[in-house]
């Protein structure tokens, strides 16, 4: 039984088609990697499995246990103030806690050290921190509601090619411990081919059938495009070509 | 000294003085820290509009203030959503439309007892008992507001896009907002006058900016530094016979420039090192 279903889902901003007839099924455990060209909807597919974005046609069915974490492309830009990983942290939870301080310590602690973070990261500037450590610390503040889906928005800079390859394995990680359903947006189609367990090539609709690497390099004539349910079959690692 | 504090009408004004000082330098980080600041001065000139029809349809001048502020929050939220307005612009064409019909109902009501000179520079020297409670209410309604709110403030100013992920309410959050701004300046008219309420709100989060940079330390001493500017105003307008709103923004900037040639320059390190 799958946790989220699309049916043609069509989204377009002011005439311009961003999504045009995604059918796919996600179910529970999955580890999803997105892959496409710049402009090719990725972010707006994310957003719109968020319910942010509202498809113009289609119809999206959630299973009644869904909950998403999300990490966003464009989290936290510099600002004139500077915020501790704790105030990070607190955007994560619902109300501010006065009396509850010492659990909330706990929570953060916990979901700090399942990031790989050390808890005393809790009182440093998150401006202060690497592009990996700061990942980590938004990565942590979308378990806090302890989701079954994660979506995670790769940023476009800020972050080298190890630290995406560490990020990637945490995110693995995750997935295998918790059986967390993760669909990540990634620009690093080797490592996404290494770890997950299905992609998606997207632009602006769906390909099927085609190798990733093919799919990037814009050779789409071994492509089919996609639109009926169930989607996308699993790609086994054994047929991927060595890269 | 002691002198200043013999007299009850001093003591409403430290009181009121010191309670909009907080919630001022509480409202006033989310403003900046949501490049909002400009919003402040808009609803402070449109409040104004709502004095100046009061005084021409008497009805009070206060109560009609805080119904414009609320107008005009509204008018903000929904003209700034158009893609072809943006919002500091649409924020300046409110405003001078605010002042405008401040003007013309001042001059349309002849012979009206209230003067707009009140509002446009504030007169905590003259503030009532039943003023001084009506602000005192207000300020813990607006600060329980805050507080009850403030991680999903935070959230909805520094990452919209995860705020929109969590919680199907952003324009209710940006209304909500915009409309205990509003309330403020227009309560706070009569103190410190709407042409010089934003000083209240964005001077201090400037000043605390020099010495913290996190958003929590910023609020405490955003706070304390406008208690320290409103302690200073009073007291020099008391003693040298000028007009209170002026030296209590005069403190501020004062205050402002103190750290920032502190802050900014070699004598920290000199005072440090020293230390």
């Amino acid at each position: 039984m799958p946790i989220i279903t699309l049916k043609n889902v069509t989204v377009s901003f002011g005439g311009h088609t961003a999504i045009e007839d995604i059918s796919l099924e996600v179910q529970q455990g999955d580890y999803i990697g997105l892959i496409g060209p710049n402009g090719a909807g990725k972010s707006t597919l994310l957003k719109t499995l968020l319910g942010i974005i509202t498809p113009q046609k289609g119809e999206i069915i959630y299973s009644k246990n869904v909950s998403f974490g999300y990490v966003p492309q464009n989290y936290l830009p510099e600002s004139f103030f500077s915020l501790s990983v704790r105030e990070v942290l607190e955007m994560g939870v619902l109300r501010m806690s006065f009396f509850r301080k010492k659990a909330e310590k706990k929570l953060f602690s916990e979901k700090l050290t399942m990031v790989g973070l050390d808890p005393s990261f809790l009182e440093k500037s998150f401006h202060s921190l690497s592009g990996g450590q700061k990942q980590r610390v938004i990565i942590a503040r979308s378990l806090l509601s302890n989701p079954n889906v994660l979506l995670f928005d790769e940023p476009l800079s800020g972050v080298d090619y190890t630290t995406k390859i560490q990020i990637y394995e945490l995110l693995a990680d995750i997935n295998a411990t918790y059986k967390t359903t993760i669909i990540f947006v990634s620009h690093e189609i080797e490592s996404v081919i290494q770890k997950c367990h299905r992609i998606l090539c997207l632009n602006k609709k769906l390909h099927e059938g085609c190798h990733p690497v093919d799919f990037m390099n814009g050779k789409l004539n071994t492509c089919r495009v996609n639109t009926s349910v169930p989607a996308l079959h699993p790609i086994h690692h054994h047929h991927n070509h060595t890269l | 000294m002691i002198e200043i504090f013999s007299y009850d009408f001093m003591l409403r004004a430290f009181l009121i003085g010191y309670a909009c000082a907080i919630v001022a330098a509480l409202l006033g980080n989310f403003l900046v820290a949501s490049r909002q600041a400009v919003m402040s001065d808009m609803l402070a000139h449109t409040s104004l509009a709502g004095v100046g029809l009061g005084v021409l349809f008497h009805v009070s001048p206060p109560a009609v203030a805080i119904g414009t502020a609320l107008i005009a929050s509204l008018l903000l939220y929904f003209l700034s959503k158009q893609k072809s307005l943006p919002k500091e612009a649409v924020s300046v064409l409110i405003l001078s439309g605010g002042i405008a019909i401040a003007l013309v109902c001042i001059h349309l009501a002849k012979n009206n007892p209230v003067s707009l000179e009140t509002y446009l520079f504030g007169s905590i020297l003259t503030v009532t008992p039943n003023e001084l409670f009506m602000f005192l209410i207000m300020s813990i309604v607006l600060i329980s507001c805050l507080f009850i709110f403030y991680n999903r403030l935070l959230c909805l100013i520094f990452d919209k896009d995860f705020f929109r992920s969590k919680f199907s309410s952003q324009p209710f959050f940006e209304i909500f907002f915009m409309m205990m701004v509003g309330v403020f300046v227009a309560f706070s008219l009569k103190i410190i006058g709407g042409l010089l309420i934003s000083s209240l709100l964005i001077i201090p989060v400037l000043t605390a900016q020099q010495a913290v940079g996190n958003f929590r330390s910023s609020l405490l001493w955003s706070s304390v530094f406008n208690i320290i500017g409103i302690t200073i105003g009073i007291v020099i307008s008391f003693y040298f016979d000028v007009p209170t709103s002026s030296a209590v923004v005069l403190s501020l900037i004062f205050l402002f420039v103190l750290l920032f040639v502190f802050f900014n320059s070699n004598f920290k390190k000199i005072v440090w090192k020293k230390l």
